[in-house]
């Protein structure tokens, strides 16, 4: 019986040995190169420590695409700010990862003066993209990001999460992850709304449903996104990006929300949704290709957001 | 509670620990424990179906000293009638009774007679189909003097609510499984290791096979009608995969936890894609459930004596009553008779038992006979298990009309949907698949996949864990997914 445990044990703990190990090493042969935001989708890459920014963009891939396809310069050039993107596919990464990434920038001392978080029904309700698993997986393996995220609260698929995040350094996938991202604008345009394309993607897009305690759940997090914030000396800006389709279904549920978040923390909300209804502005129904951006940028963030003040 | 859970990663070494420490050797308390742990195990799912399995526990173990203590035939049969009314009984309302409703109304409506529909909102309670076969062996067996009745119903308790095979099987004769609750267990190092390793290579047939083919499976039977012949092939094929490696890896932790315990499972699968006709297949698949129904109804029924259409409708009967076993559907009924259409010609002119023995015995490779035998067999098992998976009989033959054209011929295209991190590209799939027949096939002669000789030196034993291990933990779905013969 103690021959069986103690082998049990030795191969147990020998091959976790060895798996930390690969995960470390694999983790190193990509953390020693140095990426610009526009160049990965991974924030950690992209943190340093003691830095200062005057903007943060947080939100899903509405946020992250004035990064991509070299917008980010673009941005930072009309904006006339330094900014940093923590942005992240919608798919993978929810609201409760953004808040994680910004308590951890925060615990590496990378301040900002102003935070904008992209909302939207469909990410207000969503449980999956809070859950998936493979949230991190561009994220390169470091033991404090690990243990700060053990400790964080508001996971509710930590343990796969986890694992993922620690599985994914060895993989093919990661190893490639070399500068991956065209600097080629995004020239690609839409000639017309597709009505029946724009139904299927809000088929999926509200696949978990509109279940109210998501969106409380949801809610709740943005509020730690503005109290986060605050307690940081940042000031919060919400905003919702432009879509070919106007506003998103269920919008009211988003004026309410951000009705209250103005009434209890004097936050401020810009609704974009239907600002640029021009096909030619899209790659597709709800992402601006590069001249899009650029006239967003220009025409409504710019002087809305940031002259204003 | 799932086998792939971090609950059950907690449970088993509790249990294993408390059990070796404390009652493996007190008959009485140990079967007391195996109980408690069992419906532990067990209403983790829903602790308010715990009723059937006690209600089902209480009746078999009072039939079984009712029908020995009686005197004539006559209520010997009224008691063994009992024990099959209260078992099919639980299994006609909470499995099939939505089935036989619906399947009313669309009859009546069809004669243009009114027919109030009333279905229920039932949940299938998990392992009903398996538990409830299991207990009623138990008192046929008894009725035909196979077996004495036990007096110790904590025995009998544990026998039928036994945690490893309590959900999924193997579907355990009295006759087997009961006397070994009857006598103390004393630790045995090389079972309790051989049962690690077969728990291993459960894992790794689940999680890594199973579950990544599920992906795709459900993609492709979800959208058939969005792809060609080539990717529905694909789709039937993973499919086969999905279902051998799901089911036979269930079956694999199964019988190596009980071997944790010092307990033997009868065997579940041999190997049985390597089977070169139809009926050796059927040998080799789901054994447990297939002399199941050998024993109780297809031998009591004539079984192959008689005459020609005597050997056709017993065939038919059980094919089609072991695919009804499987799901309140057509689908599954359509699959039992394409089975028992495949059966049939081989049982008339008595080459059933022709490939009794390992294939390509002593050699490494089969010769071209055997691969053409393989995989003609393998070939018509995909077609069937397009049944199998459907939805209807409509849908299953409209998938294979679409397998069976121009298409076939045309490059697979896998959607986009496949694009996202989590999920194993599917080349990997086909690789992680070749891994295991590969595996298998140099171990077909052996009781599981990483079965290993005393001669076997233990630096391949070690480089074999590692390797499996690391194949889980790179490429296993760790999404909460259930066995499908939960459904059962």
């Amino acid at each position: 019986m103690k021959k069986f445990f103690k082998k049990i044990l030795l191969i147990f703990v020998s091959f976790l040995l060895f798996f930390i190990v690969l995960v470390v090493l694999f983790s190193k042969l990509i953390e020693n190169r140095e990426f610009k935001n526009w160049e990965t989708e991974s924030n950690l890459l992209i943190m340093h420590p003691h830095t200062h920014y005057d903007v943060l963009l947080l939100g899903n891939s509405h946020s992250r695409n004035f990064s991509r396809h070299n917008n980010h310069q673009r941005v930072e050039n009309i904006l006339n700010k330094d900014i940093l993107n923590f942005g992240r596919s919608g798919g993978i990464t929810g609201y409760s990862d953004y808040l994680f990434y910004l308590q951890y920038a925060y615990s590496k001392n990378i301040t900002f003066d102003t935070i904008v978080v992209n909302v939207f029904s469909q990410m207000l309700f969503s449980q999956s993209a809070n859950i998936a698993s493979n949230s991190f997986e561009q994220e390169p393996f470091r033991f404090d990001f690990l243990f700060q995220y053990f400790k964080y609260p508001f996971s509710e698929n930590k343990l796969q999460k986890v694992f993922y995040y620690m599985r994914s350094k060895i993989s093919l996938k990661w190893i490639f992850l070399n500068k991956p991202y065209s600097l080629n604008s995004k020239t690609d345009s839409l000639l017309e709304i597709d009505t029946i394309k724009v139904k299927k993607g809000f088929e999926i897009a509200f696949s978990d449903g509109l279940d109210t305690a998501v969106f409380n759940y949801n809610a709740n997090i943005v509020e730690e996104i503005i109290q986060t914030a605050k307690k940081n000396g940042a000031v919060v800006v919400f905003i919702t990006t432009p879509t070919l389709f106007g506003n998103w279904p269920h919008h009211d549920y988003v004026v309410d929300l951000m009705s209250y978040f103005k009434q209890v923390y004097n936050v401020d909300y810009y609704n974009f949704a239907d600002s640029i209804p021009i096909p030619n502005y899209y790659y597709d129904h709800h992402h601006l290709n590069t001249k899009g951006v650029v006239k967003f940028v220009e025409e409504y963030l710019k002087p809305a957001v940031f002259d204003s003040k | 509670m799932l086998f792939n859970s971090l609950e059950f990663a907690i449970f088993l070494p509790l249990v294993f620990v408390l059990y070796w420490a404390f009652f493996a050797e007190k008959i009485k308390s140990r079967n007391i424990f195996f109980i408690v742990v069992s419906y532990i195990f067990y209403g983790w799912w829903d602790w308010r179906f715990l009723f059937l399995i006690i209600i089902s526990s209480f009746v078999d173990y009072y039939v079984g000293n009712k029908i020995v203590a009686s005197k004539s035939k006559k209520s010997k049969s009224y008691f063994l009638m009992l024990s099959i009314f209260v078992n099919l009984g639980f299994l006609m309302f909470f499995k099939y009774f939505n089935f036989f409703i619906d399947n009313f109304h669309d009859a009546f409506s069809f004669f243009g007679m009114q027919f109030n529909k009333r279905t229920l909102n039932i949940v299938l309670p998990v392992g009903i189909s398996f538990y409830t076969f299991q207990t009623m062996s138990y008192s046929i067996d008894v009725y035909r003097e196979k077996l004495k009745p036990t007096k110790d119903i904590f025995s009998f308790f544990a026998y039928v609510s036994f945690f490893p095979q309590l959900v999924a099987g193997p579907i355990e004769r009295a006759v087997n499984l009961l006397p070994q609750f009857y006598k103390p267990h004393k630790f045995n190092y090389s079972e309790a290791a051989d049962g690690m390793r077969q728990i291993l290579w459960g894992f790794f047939k689940k999680i890594v096979i199973a579950d990544n083919a599920a992906v795709f499976v459900n993609d492709i039977f979800s959208n058939y009608t969005d792809y060609n012949g080539s990717t529905l092939l694909i789709g039937g094929f993973f499919f086969a995969f999905q279902i051998y490696g799901d089911f036979s890896g269930y079956s694999d932790i199964a019988i190596g936890t009980a071997r944790l315990f010092g307990f033997k499972l009868m065997r579940n699968f041999a190997f049985p894609y390597f089977s070169r006709d139809i009926a050796e297949f059927w040998r080799r698949w789901h054994i447990s459930l297939s002399s199941w129904f050998k024993d109780y109804l297809y031998i009591p029924l004539g079984g192959s004596r008689g005459t020609k259409a005597k050997i056709i409708r017993n065939t038919f009967i059980i094919f089609v009553v072991s695919g009804f076993w499987h799901g309140a559907n057509w689908t599954f009924i359509a699959w039992g008779a394409i089975n028992a259409m495949y059966f049939i010609p081989v049982s008339l002119r008595k080459k059933n038992r022709k490939n009794i023995d390992v294939v390509a015995k002593g050699k490494i490779l089969p010769n071209i006979k055997e691969i053409f035998q393989i995989g003609f067999t393998f070939f018509i098992t995909i077609i069937a298990w397009v049944f199998f998976r459907a939805d209807s009989i409509k849908m299953a033959f409209d998938y294979l009309k679409r397998v069976f054209s121009k298409s076939l011929l045309s490059a697979p295209h896998i959607g986009y949907s496949f694009d996202i991190g989590q999920v194993v590209p599917i080349y990997m799939v086909f690789l992680l698949i070749f891994i295991l027949v590969f595996v298998e096939w140099f171990q077909r002669d052996k009781q599981h996949g990483l079965e290993f000789s005393e001669k076997t030196k233990p630096i391949v034993r070690y480089a074999a864990y590692f390797i499996v291990l690391f194949l889980i933990v790179l490429f296993g779905n760790f999404s909460k997914t259930e066995f499908i013969y939960f459904a059962f």
